[in-house]
């Protein structure tokens, strides 16, 4: 693994920045191997955007250290970066055609009118748009904005590829038709990619690794798998994923009661006092139906059935805040009804816990 | 049966205004038609008009200074608001505020603070107008500048030229000038249009423009006067007529490619 070094495209070093007094982002630090699509997830507000605009330079009013390609380009102003970038909202030049868009970069850099033209039919192919090259902006729907934008970013081959949520202002079909559609041409041209997003599923399905983000700090970067599996925090374990938040007490060793079971504390929980009160973590397919009321269950009324083909998600109302979600196969489902009462019982062997 | 009654309607109130518009018009022109002694009708007084050694001097003097203003416009107030729109938000009140000044503020006043704020070689030169029809015409330039650069998204446009490798000047060219030009054609044509037109202030400090020119001959020739008012009126309405049509052919240059983009879909 000697060669793992010299794979690093981008090296973003303890970058921090302040508005006045509130810290937008704290000690962010990230690497990223080339041709990686790398994920940041997190709420509203917790920094994705300001550091998207860091590595592209239009934020120059941050602390900490920017490399790429092993090139120390902190101070480089955004249009020396080389990096490509679509934004949330429309950003096409609305005097222009979609093709002069595409070629906007091109243009700049003074490659010739033929170039540039073979350069940006082959990008609007790429994006199913060869055919809208003398459209204007206006004349597209917002999905076709967004993939001329890509288009438009990608046409200067950039040394990485920022996407900040550019699908958020689409409607859900269309979302996940470019999402896939962005992962496929990442792919194929193997451009190094930092995409922000609010939407775990999104990030989830297309990235190599996700980052979350929690109020300026990255908490956990992982590939989806670990970070669904493996979250190292709460915050983590209840964003990623569906994630029942169940009522439950600390019991001292380690352990926690939950369900009328007593639980081993995950290694990765904060650490609590015996008796203290929590909220325990637990995802719906790591609940199952007791065969009997016993002792080791918890009785509940079955309030909602969501068929969804091979899986099949009741609602159980155990007289709590929430309906606690379990997943089970359609095949087990098959003779339970809303209405009718069951015991729940958790699988897992360790669990997460929050504050109550 | 409906739609047909508004059509009526919307004919019947569209005849009204324009008799209403045509009517003074006509009959002023009709008025600077006759002549002294009621001999008849001729075009005396529009001949009177060329006579007028002074005519063609003035008559370019403020065209001069029109284009002096616009060009002023265009290289000051433009930029200065497009960076208010990038940099300033957070004044932009204030700066909102001061841009009405020049209505508020009596040209008296305007007219000596800014005479004696102005270097002296400006102060001899019959071009240091410019400055003060620009001033003046700012509350309009500004607010029809302001309009246009709320209704695009400048800063994510200026971004994305940014990150694809332009400069900010390139920028400034390539994309927002484009992307705003029907609000600077209008800005321009308002600076135009005042200083063309533009009385009070001049007379104050002395200087003879065009409008100038008009009042003090016309005080010895009422037919003459309405003349000239006559013949200003349509000299600014072919301007308008000329500005208008430059820019359809503008519009439809951009459809024609829309044109063609759509058959281009349908084949
Ligand atoms: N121009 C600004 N002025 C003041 N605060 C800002 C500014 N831009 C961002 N912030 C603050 O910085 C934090 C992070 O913002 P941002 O990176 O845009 O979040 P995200 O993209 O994750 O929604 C937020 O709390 C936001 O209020
Ligand atoms: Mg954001």
């Amino acid at each position: 693994m000697s060669s793992k070094k010299a794979d690093i495209k981008v090296n973003l070093e303890n970058l921090s920045r302040h508005y006045g007094s509130v810290a937008a982002l704290q000690d962010f630090s990230l690497e990223m191997t080339t041709g990686e699509m790398v994920s940041l997830l997190g709420p509203s507000g917790c920094g994705k955007t300001t550091v998207l605009r860091i590595l592209g330079g239009l934020d120059p009013n941050h602390q900490g250290k920017i490399f790429v390609d092993g090139e120390d380009i902190t101070g480089l102003p955004s249009d020396k970066r080389n990096m490509g970038m679509v934004f949330q909202a429309y950003s096409l030049f609305p005097n222009m055609t979609v093709a002069e868009n595409v070629e906007y970069g091109l243009r700049v850099r003074k490659i010739n009118h033929e170039v540039r033209r073979k350069k940006s039919m082959e990008l609007l192919e790429m994006v199913h748009l060869s055919h809208r090259g003398n459209a204007y902006p206006n004349q597209l729907s917002g999905g076709q904005q967004q993939r001329v934008a890509l288009a438009r970013a990608l046409a200067i081959s950039p040394k990485v590829l920022l996407l900040d949520e550019p699908l958020s202002a689409l409607d859900a079909q269309v979302r996940v038709q470019i999402r896939e559609e962005i992962r496929r041409i990442q792919l194929e041209t193997e451009t190094t990619t930092l995409f922000v997003t609010h939407d775990q599923e999104e990030a989830m399905s297309v990235s190599d690794r996700v980052g979350v983000m929690n109020a300026g700090q990255l908490e956990q970067i992982d590939s989806p798998a670990v970070l669904y599996n493996k979250p190292k925090t709460a915050f983590v374990a209840s964003f990623v994923g569906v994630t029942n938040r169940i009522p439950a007490e600390i019991d001292g060793k380690g352990r926690v009661r939950v369900l009328n079971q007593k639980i081993d504390l995950s290694k990765n929980s904060r650490s609590a006092q015996e008796g203290e009160k929590v909220m325990a973590l637990v995802r719906p397919e790591n609940l199952t139906l007791a065969d009997e009321f016993d002792s080791e269950s918890k009785p509940g009324l079955v309030i909602t059935k969501s068929f969804l083909g091979p899986l099949t998600k009741l609602g159980v109302d155990l007289g709590t805040e929430n309906l606690v979600y379990i997943n089970m196969t359609s095949q087990e489902a098959r003779k339970i009804e809303v209405g009718n009462r069951v015991a729940l019982k958790i699988t897992s062997e360790e669990l997460m816990v929050a504050n109550g | 049966m409906k739609s047909r009654i508004f059509s009526a309607t919307r004919y019947l109130i569209l005849g009204l205004g324009l008799i209403f518009f045509i009517f003074p018009v006509a009959a002023a022109i009709e008025f600077s038609l006759r002549s002294y002694g009621n001999k008849g009708h001729t075009f005396a007084n529009y001949s009177w008009i060329f006579q007028q050694e002074d005519f063609f001097t003035n008559i370019t003097i403020s065209l001069k200074l029109a284009v002096l203003s616009a060009v002023i416009t265009l290289i000051t107030v433009v930029p200065a608001v497009t960076f208010l729109h990038l940099e300033g938000q957070r004044y932009k009140r204030i700066f909102e505020f001061l841009a009405i000044l020049p209505l508020v503020v009596p040209v008296v006043s305007l007219a000596i603070g800014a005479q004696k704020a102005m270097p002296t070689f400006i102060q001899n030169s019959q071009y240091e107008l410019a400055f003060f029809y620009v001033i003046i015409a700012i509350p309009y330039t500004f607010q029809s500048l302001n309009v246009g650069l709320t209704s695009i998204p400048l800063k994510t446009l200026v971004e994305a030229s940014r990150s694809l490798g332009a400069s900010f000047g390139k920028t400034v060219t390539a994309v927002i000038v484009p992307a705003i030009r029907s609000a600077i054609n209008a800005a321009i044509f308002l600076a135009v249009t005042l200083s063309f037109g533009e009385f009070t202030l001049t007379s104050l400090l002395h200087w003879e423009t065009f409008p100038v020119w008009i009042t003090r001959v016309s005080q010895g020739n009422v037919l003459g006067s309405i003349a000239l008012s006559m013949f200003s009126l349509i000299g600014a309405w072919s301007l308008l007529i000329l500005v208008q049509s430059l820019q359809n052919v503008q519009k439809q240059r951009r459809a024609k490619s829309q044109v063609e983009e759509i058959e281009e879909v349908l084949t």
